[in-house]
């Protein structure tokens, strides 16, 4: 019952561009039986992923990408047993150390960019912001009012790029996503970095996969390295979900995903008007949404969030950098300039 | 939006933050006799602990607000510290405050 509920969820994410954590956050609410809130968390993020990934595509090149989708999965879910018996003593020894790699590669993210200068404003203004929301504890939900500023409110169409098969990089996916997940706030967009450089010819394809790989330990890590690195995760956690559920989690989120890639071959897609009345309507919802769970004050983070990444859009920079709201603050409170800084905010 | 006025925007809103997050309630500032400077706040993985001084609200993020009933003549110690990272989970006081009672 929860599978086909949650598959069928995730649908939606071929007609609006909302991210699963959201809608996670719309329909999760209330399930607290652990092998209930398994099979619904895995089926939709998948389900949802895979909708959202193949709205883009249209015609030939979506074959490709299909199958750069699931066998990234595929990948990923084979290695599951590595990120159970190996990442958890890497991740201990290596934790002291882990500011230091996140600020390179956000050094090497900015250095990458087009716009060096715009990167960096947005990467320091929206890491100003996320330190002040994050530390003070300005409003409930913090994170929901932060991403629906940045990535929520200001959706755009995006270019696809050009889509190659997967081919045998798929053995490096889960090596990638298994070193994202022991990093704070680590997106598939840090990587970025690290993929040019091991597969100068990376397309769509491998980002997709990665995507797709990283969301699967991301739901993972609670039970890998005691860290939930998405709400998902966190979900699974507090509804005392144990690692037995997880492997069928990880089943059923694969047939969910293959469903959705079928969805999407035989689903009308919408038209540009559509599609924009579609995002408007998404945007007055998601408005709604923010108010409601994080209130007036949780509205205007949101507001100033989606000021700096309309920055970044027009300053020709790319959106990830607002993401620096979660880098900074994780470089900044290991290496101890958190106190300083809250003297600085609160003037003493 | 022009780009200069996207930054006019997200610098607007940022000072509301930040005035948001100064505007703790202090009525009466004096030194915390009765109040650690260090206080350990027990970590028991929830929302609210509770510390040597009274009840202690861990914050999203690590600061934390410690809300002393140990005052003299009953007035109440209102401290924000910051969470030092450590395991023992003691904190470094950045701001304090007393409130006097209502007579």
């Amino acid at each position: 019952m929860f599978f086909f509920i949650a598959t069928a969820a995730g649908f939606a994410g071929y007609y609006v561009p909302l991210h699963f954590n959201a809608l996670l956050s719309l329909l999760a609410y209330g399930i607290s039986d652990a092998q209930s809130a398994t099979i619904f968390v895995f089926c939709l993020t998948f389900s949802c992923l895979a909708c959202s990934l193949l709205s883009l595509r249209q015609g030939r090149k979506n074959r490709d990408l299909e199958l750069a989708i699931a066998g990234g999965y595929a990948a990923c879910a084979a290695a599951v047993p590595l990120l159970f018996l190996a990442v958890p003593a890497i991740y201990s020894a290596a934790r002291p150390f882990l500011w230091a790699v996140l600020l390179l590669l956000c050094a090497a993210l900015v250095l990458r960019d087009e716009n060096k200068k715009a990167a960096a404003l947005v990467m320091a203004a929206s890491g100003c912001l996320g330190f002040l929301v994050l530390f003070f504890s300005l409003c409930d939900n913090a994170l929901l009012a932060l991403f629906s500023g940045f990535f929520g409110f200001s959706w755009e169409e995006q270019q696809a790029q050009e889509t190659q098969g997967l081919g045998w990089p798929v053995l490096f996916v889960p090596l990638v996503g298994m070193f994202l997940v022991m990093l704070p706030a680590a997106t598939p967009f840090l990587a970025q970095p690290l993929l040019s450089a091991a597969l100068p010819l990376a397309g769509a394809g491998q980002s997709a996969a990665l995507v797709v790989g990283k969301a699967l330990y991301d739901l993972c890590s609670a039970f890998a390295i005691g860290r939930g690195r998405s709400q998902g995760s966190v979900m699974l956690a507090d509804a005392g979900a144990d690692v037995s559920s997880v492997f069928l989690g990880i089943a059923l989120g694969f047939v969910s995903l293959l469903c959705a890639i079928a969805f999407c071959k035989i689903a009308p897609r919408p038209g540009n008007r559509t599609r924009r009345v579609v995002a408007t309507a998404g945007k007055a919802v998601l408005a709604c949404l923010v108010l409601f769970s994080c209130g007036l004050w949780g509205l205007l983070i949101a507001v100033a969030a989606a000021a700096i990444s309309e920055y970044a859009s027009r300053a020709g920079t790319h959106r990830g950098m607002c993401l620096g709201s979660l880098y900074c603050p994780a470089i900044i409170y290991p290496l101890g300039l958190a106190p300083l800084l809250a003297r600085l905010v609160l003037g003493y | 939006m022009k780009p200069k006025t996207c930054l006019l925007v997200f610098s607007v809103c940022l000072l509301c933050l930040v005035l948001k997050a100064r505007s703790a309630e202090i009525s009466y500032s004096s030194s915390l006799d009765g109040l650690p400077q260090y206080a350990q706040v027990a970590s028991t993985g929830g929302i609210v602990y509770r510390s040597q001084t009274g009840g202690a609200m861990l914050c999203m993020g690590g600061c934390v607000r410690l809300y002393g009933s140990n005052a003299p003549n009953g007035s109440r110690a209102n401290v924000i510290g910051v969470w030092t990272g450590r395991k023992d989970n003691s904190i470094t006081v950045v701001r304090e405050s007393w409130t006097r009672p209502k007579s």
